[in-house]
């Protein structure tokens, strides 16, 4: 048998490893996406004041702490029986669409865009952000770098602090906004929503008006019909920060919706002894295994989740273009994983307007940022829309609101099943037996899972750096036949 | 023109601290007019928003090679990096 090692997997965040196994006759076996690190944080959190986990849980990541934070803020304010005031939630969900800004322009212009603007066949030296900014100008270049900064300031004004707030307590937020620098956040949505049309702009240039990206997002290996999961407002739009959990199934029907504390009655987690990660599934449909189709639990999270999910995006420029997705990729749902992409951007536009629009709320402003909770807190649940997907935050505590009892199911996780369906699908469309294993070809494989932005959560990700990726190739004998430069 | 010395690694990891260090006994050095001293813990894309603005930038880290001994001094220019 011989085995295929990508490990560990580029542009993503934190570390995992994909293993493809091949027969005796060079015929894809089996693959495994592991990730084989044991975080702990629940257990951790264990014997801690609640009022600590917005600090600890963002720990979990240095690149979505907001969406830890914010979740955790959230499963605080259930858990100490208070709602926050108007103003509150407005500049939480503020800082939440400027994060989002920064998080789905990283995605797209760094992790996942080089793909298809360089091409899965340029050479790994080309295949990465400065390959990008040298095809899509300098110009354009400047105005990523621009979009993240301007955003991080804003996430540092309510924050404290560039990365891993310290913002949101039960009942509210430590800080509000001054007249001075809600101009200031004005200014920076304008730029931010042309920069997102802009964006979709280079989509439509560089991937749409390319048949053969096209031929490839629609076609079989990137392809599976899942249920969809995402948070929706009450008018079953789009949203990142509130609402309830709708699930649609394959067909593009309602299968459930319900509010947070509801989500043990629909989601489980199945264990395989091979992987750190757990697979979530819905407990009504049942676990069947990693195969799609609506006899099978598997759901799938994130952008083009969140809109296939939902009705439609609450913004009017962002509602075009999901109208204009959705059209030209033959209606709802769409179960093309590659489209995740282009989800994104529709994202990106709708998280630039709504930034807008909530600097030019009247109550933005407003002092009144916070209730004193008063009732004994017992249990809480805190769900809010990571970039990468669904995010629960679970917590059980005393009288006095020390945890007994933590449960966080991160977006990735969600995904997990789904992530391990892609990869083998792909693996078995693409590795053929007397076919050259190229590098070329190893990386349409990692295309299967850079949609789906993973997050492994991983603190040592800044440790040592970025890693190099040795793609390694064994013959049947376990020898090394082939091992790929390093990338990124 | 305007200059960037940023020192970078992590404080409280032994040998990975000496590009903070560095930075930090330069400080007092350096004519605060022509060039900006800065530490960081932060790595990756995350510096991007660090550089903007500057024309020259000097960076001073931590590495760990091969052949090297711990407390050799490399100077690497962008012509390092091809």
């Amino acid at each position: 048998m011989r085995k295929i090692t990508i490990d560990p997997i580029t542009r993503l965040e934190g570390h995992g490893k994909i293993e493809i196994f091949l027969n005796d006759a060079g015929e894809v076996a089996n693959t495994y996406f592991q990730v084989p690190e044991l975080r702990g944080f629940e257990k951790f959190c264990e014997g801690r004041p609640s009022e600590e986990l917005p600090q600890i849980t963002q720990r979990i990541c240095g690149v979505c702490p907001e969406a830890h934070h914010l979740a955790s803020t959230k499963a605080l304010d259930d858990l100490f029986h208070v709602d926050p005031p108007s103003p509150a939630k407005k500049l939480r969900e503020l800082l939440y669409s400027s994060f989002y800004v920064t998080d789905h322009t990283t995605h797209f212009y760094i992790l996942g865009g080089p793909d298809f603007v360089m091409g899965p066949d340029a050479p790994v030296a080309e295949r990465n952000i400065l390959g990008v900014i040298g095809k899509v100008g300098l110009e354009l270049g400047g105005a990523v770098i621009k979009t993240r900064m301007q955003n991080h300031k804003i996430i540092h004004m309510l924050g404290g602090r560039a990365i891993h707030p310290v913002f949101g307590l039960p009942g509210g937020v430590s800080k509000g906004l001054t007249k001075e620098e809600i101009e200031e956040v004005k200014q920076i949505a304008k730029e931010s929503v042309e920069f997102a049309k802009l964006s979709l702009q280079v989509f439509d240039d560089i991937v749409l008006k390319n048949k053969e990206y096209v031929d490839m997002i629609v076609s079989d290996a990137y392809t599976h019909r899942t249920y969809y999961m995402g948070l929706v407002d009450e008018n079953n739009k789009v949203n990142f920060y509130d609402g309830k959990v709708r699930v649609v199934d394959p067909d593009g029907k309602e299968f459930a919706k319900y509010a947070p504390r509801e989500y043990l009655e629909h989601v489980a987690e199945h264990v395989e002894p091979w992987t750190y990660a757990k697979f979530p599934f819905l407990k009504n449909v049942g676990w069947k295994g990693f195969v799609d189709g609506k006899d099978s639990g598997v759901f799938r999270v994130a952008p083009l989740a969140r809109l296939n999910a939902a009705d439609g995006m609450a913004t009017p420029l962002a509602q075009e273009a999901y109208e204009k997705m959705y059209s030209t990729l033959g209606g709802k749902p769409v179960h093309h994983t590659l489209a995740m992409h282009w989800a994104r951007l529709v994202e990106l536009l709708y998280a630039a307007e709504r930034l807008l629009e909530l600097s030019q709320d009247p109550e933005i402003t407003d002092s009144n940022i916070r209730t004193i909770p008063t009732a004994v807190p017992d249990e809480g649940v805190g769900i809010v829309e990571a970039p990468r997907g669904t995010l629960i935050h679970h917590y059980i505590t005393d009288e006095r609101g020390v945890i007994k009892k933590a449960n966080l199911i991160v977006a990735t996780v969600n995904n997990a099943a789904a992530v391990n369906m892609s990869i083998n699908k792909a693996a078995m469309a693409l590795i053929k037996p007397g076919k050259e294993i190229t590098e070329g070809l190893l990386n349409r494989i990692e295309m299967a899972w850079r949609p789906y932005d993973l997050c492994l959560a991983c603190a040592t990700h800044s440790l040592p750096g970025y890693s190099p990726l040795p793609i390694k190739v064994y013959d049947s004998k376990g020898e090394l036949i082939k091992q790929s430069p390093p990338k990124d | 023109m305007r200059t960037l010395v940023l020192g970078l690694g992590n404080p409280i990891l032994s040998d990975d601290s000496v590009g903070f260090r560095v930075a930090q006994l330069l400080r007092s050095q350096l004519d605060q007019r022509e060039v900006t001293v800065l530490e960081t813990g932060v790595a990756g894309l995350n510096l991007l928003d660090l550089l903007v603005g500057y024309d020259k930038a000097v960076i001073i880290d931590a590495i760990q090679t091969v052949e090297g001994k711990a407390g050799d001094v490399y100077h690497l220019d962008p012509r390092d990096f091809d």
